[in-house]
């Protein structure tokens, strides 16, 4: 994780992995917050309610208006928000997400109608275990001696998946209550990412300018940026991830200047039919059999500054886990770089013109092929883009 | 605690009664010694290591999931590549037009290439082995492979590792037939000589013979006085960590030993248990490899001083301790048992790391701490507080007893059990070989 600095400020967890086994009980014996049970006492923790890399939402069973039904690793379990937030108050993260009831992109109306009004009354309950906590922690600092009092952020969860009017409704109630900032859930959840923009707009319509607003589950830079120019300010790092598990490489420009060395790139695998485009390389391919290169041309991540693509394409050939370590720290790297590209044309007031420089590099990409489109593809899970 | 003066002044005083040797890729000094054991310094072309040494093995390039950078913060001196595997996948001609294996995973220092014959055990099955070498029908592609003496070091001189081993003739420890170890015994000798002459870089690379002669104390002594004949720069004692009982086991170490030359080093392959190499390293054997410590790590199992530590046992869930509060590294220092009970019983390979990195930790500190032992002359009651830690109710097993008996370690008020062996019987009838 220390590689990662200084671009990396933030870890992102996901609450409902500490419902049980880790139980909350098991991280209050253990007397000290989520960040030192991790091992990663100095990095700010972000507890999200769901993890964009699982699909612990989507099981036979429903959640109902007590509960949501989620699927962990020791099984399917009802959390309530009571059970959600003894999780939240044992772990003591910097911010986290309140109990959502999550739904796919494609549910019917009446579900989404129903998830909107289960969240903003979970919301409430969590708000109201939140004070409660607070308060006891209050007393208990009282009685002993004076430490800065843990004081996790509460971001509502604004829903409404496919419905424009449905995501304005819960941004509104949400935008009532008195919380510290804002999820727009339900993203990258098979919803078509063309109709997003609206979904998100909609939304942040009835948000306060002042509270950070975070959306989990976007899979590529295209969403990222146009979410960005939209007003969002906190991401999640799936994307990397998914890059990872597939033996890719991130390599697309961060900057104008960059493009040159990203065209030899595409230049090289322009007749290979190596399932590479010039936003990430395919380490699996042939192509790198001897290519004693690091794996982007002036990368100054670990992985490119003490390895080679013979290398790293040698360890996922022999399914080696030192493959994923180092690929791992590279596309994390990478993607956190964007962030700062991002961040400085922002700083430069030339967001726009970098949203468009991007777009037009990978506007042949925009399209899936017409015989995959035909077959059903863009419609299940956005990361299948990648 | 001597100063490092007062230290570096006996090493100075006894330099000159202390075995050493040098050789055109290795030179071999040994800092102290007490009883059979000594610790010393291996100066090899790529690092300077010091014994006894364990070697992780990273069969195909990579100690699973470790970065290098972490294996050298780990102490690691030396570490081992698999020829048989790597020969494979990449292949030899790519490794060397890398620049060697050095080069093409980015470690800096010590390597050690076996010479993919172990394979010949433990696939028994696939291989066939006659005077030309082994046939291997390769796991990956079905294709028939021939390894020959000249094959092996032809791979073993493109990986260019400080360290080749010889291809041997090895037997199968739960064998039974005699005559069918002396042939291997006479065999291994043959293709040593066929070794040596195919060795391309004699004075880059080192290659060590492997002593044969299962469990046959005339055999043992036979392949001893034929490899020694040969002045090779180290010796392996191997054969062994095949299945055999444990009693077989260290007399062939004792014996083979106090055979080989003391001034070169003496490599059992194969061990791993930390038992093992404290016993091994009592007899006065130097270098040790072995996949157990990765292994086992992968299974969820860390090692300690008392033993094993399975931490995907229930038990452990809510055990807020780091695995050995003792232990100094990145794992026990930043991570409860606990959390780690929970990310291993999710099988989560990359959590697996976290105890894989404890356990190489702990390996190397174990043979730091036997060295530092030996060097301060104080070996035996390290030896005998170890043991008490491992067998807090005295049942030591006779075995050990009786090898740290040979090694003139007396376990008196820590085991249970006397010595009952008759090595010294044994051996007697077999001449032993004057040191060179």
């Amino acid at each position: 994780m220390d590689k990662l600095r200084p671009d990396a400020q933030m870890v992102q967890i996901n609450a409902m992995q500490f419902i049980h086994l880790p139980s909350p009980d098991i991280i209050k014996s253990f007397g000290r917050s989520v960040h030192h049970y991790l091992g990663i006492p100095s990095w700010p923790v972000f507890a999200s309610n769901r993890d964009p890399t699982m699909a612990e939402y989507f099981s036979a069973k429903s959640s109902n208006n007590t509960a949501v039904y989620a699927t962990l690793y020791t099984g399917g379990t009802q959390v309530t928000p009571e059970r959600y937030m003894q999780a939240i108050a044992a772990l003591q993260p910097d911010m986290y997400v309140a109990l959502a009831d999550e739904v796919p992109g494609d549910a019917r109306p009446k579900r989404v109608g129903q998830s909107v009004d289960r969240t903003i009354k979970w919301l409430d309950e969590c708000l109201q275990h939140h004070q409660a906590t607070q308060q006891q922690l209050l007393q208990q600092q009282q009685d002993e001696a004076a430490a800065p009092l843990p004081d996790p952020q509460l971001f509502a969860a604004v829903m409404g998946a496919g419905s424009e009017q449905e995501r304005q409704r819960s941004a509104k109630a949400a935008a009532e209550r008195d919380v510290a900032g804002f999820a727009l859930c339900g993203f990258g959840m098979g919803e078509p990412a063309a109709a997003r923009p609206a979904l998100i707009a909609a939304a942040l319509q009835h948000l306060p300018a002042d509270k950070p607003r975070v959306v989990v589950g976007l899979a590529t830079p295209e969403e990222v940026l146009e979410a960005v120019a939209q007003g969002i300010d906190l991401f999640d790092c799936s994307y990397p991830t998914h890059a990872t598990a597939q033996g890719y490489a991130l390599c697309f420009p961060l900057q104008p200047q960059q493009e040159q060395q990203q065209q030899q790139q595409q230049q090289e695998c322009a007749d290979a039919d190596c399932g590479a485009d010039d936003s990430k390389l395919n380490l699996w391919s042939l192509q790198y059999r001897t290519d004693k290169g690091p794996l982007v041309q002036g990368c100054s991540c670990f992985a490119c500054r003490n390895h080679s693509r013979a290398y790293l394409h040698h360890l996922l050939h022999t399914h080696e886990m030192l493959a994923s370590v180092l690929l791992e720290l590279h596309n994390t790297h990478w993607w956190l770089g964007f962030f700062g590209a991002i961040q400085e044309a922002i700083q430069a007031g030339q967001l726009q013109q970098y949203i468009a420089w991007f777009k037009q590099r990978r506007q042949g990409l925009q399209q899936l092929p017409e015989g995959l489109i035909q077959a059903g593809a863009g419609k299940g899970q956005s990361w299948h883009k990648l | 605690m001597l100063s490092k003066a007062c230290r570096r002044g006996i090493v100075t005083m006894a330099s000159a009664e202390l075995p050493s040797s040098s050789s055109p890729a290795l030179q071999f000094q040994v800092l102290a010694q007490q009883g059979r054991a000594r610790t010393a310094t291996m100066k090899l072309p790529h690092y300077t290591a010091e014994t006894p040494m364990f070697m992780p093995v990273g069969t195909q390039g990579t100690v699973k999931g470790l970065t290098s950078e972490q294996m050298q913060e780990l102490d690691c001196h030396v570490i081992l590549g698999n020829t048989y595997h790597l020969g494979n996948r990449p292949g030899p001609e790519l490794v060397a037009a890398m620049g060697g294996l050095h080069s093409f995973i980015n470690w800096p220092r010590g390597m050690l290439t076996d010479s993919g014959g172990f394979q010949m055990v433990s696939l028994l099955h696939l291989a066939d082995i006659t005077e030309e070498g082994v046939t291997f029908q390769s796991p990956v592609d079905g294709s028939r492979m021939l390894l020959t003496p000249e094959e092996s070091i032809g791979i073993q001189n493109d990986l260019g590792a400080d360290i080749m081993m010889q291809l041997d003739d090895v037997v199968p420890a739960t064998n039974t037939d005699l005559a069918r170890f002396e042939e291997a015994t006479h065999r291994t000798t043959r293709w040593l000589d066929r070794c040596i002459a195919a060795n391309k870089r004699p004075h880059e690379q080192n290659l060590f013979p492997i002593v044969q002669g299962g469990f046959d104390v005339s055999l043992r002594q036979l392949s001893m006085q034929q490899l020694i004949a040969r002045n090779a720069p180290g010796y392996a004692i191997g054969g062994l960590a095949g299945g055999e009982t444990k009693d077989m086991f260290w007399r062939v170490v004792a014996q083979c030993a106090a055979g080989l030359p003391p001034g070169k080093p003496r490599y059992v392959m194969g061990i791993g248990y930390p038992l093992d190499i404290l016993v091994c390293s009592a007899l006065g054997a130097d270098m040790y490899d072995s996949v157990y410590p990765t292994r086992t790590a992968r299974f969820g199992v860390a090692l300690v001083d008392t033993g094993v530590m399975k931490l995907k046992n229930a038990a452990f869930a809510k055990d807020m301790r780091p695995i050995d509060e003792s232990c100094s590294c990145m794992t026990c220092r930043q991570y409860t048992r606990s959390y780690l009970h929970h990310v291993v019983t999710r099988g989560i390979s990359s959590a697996s790391i976290l105890v894989t990195y404890h356990n190489v930790a702990y390996m190397q500190g174990l043979t730091r701490r036997i060295r530092q032992a030996i060097k301060e002359q104080r070996l035996p009651d390290f030896t005998r507080a170890f043991l008490t830690g491992m067998f807090p109710a005295g049942n030591v097993p006779q075995w050990v007893v009786d090898a740290l008996d040979v090694a003139g370690i007396s376990l008196e008020g820590v085991a249970k059990l006397k010595p009952a062996h008759s090595f010294y019987e044994e051996v007697q009838a077999v001449q032993r070989i004057p040191a060179v």
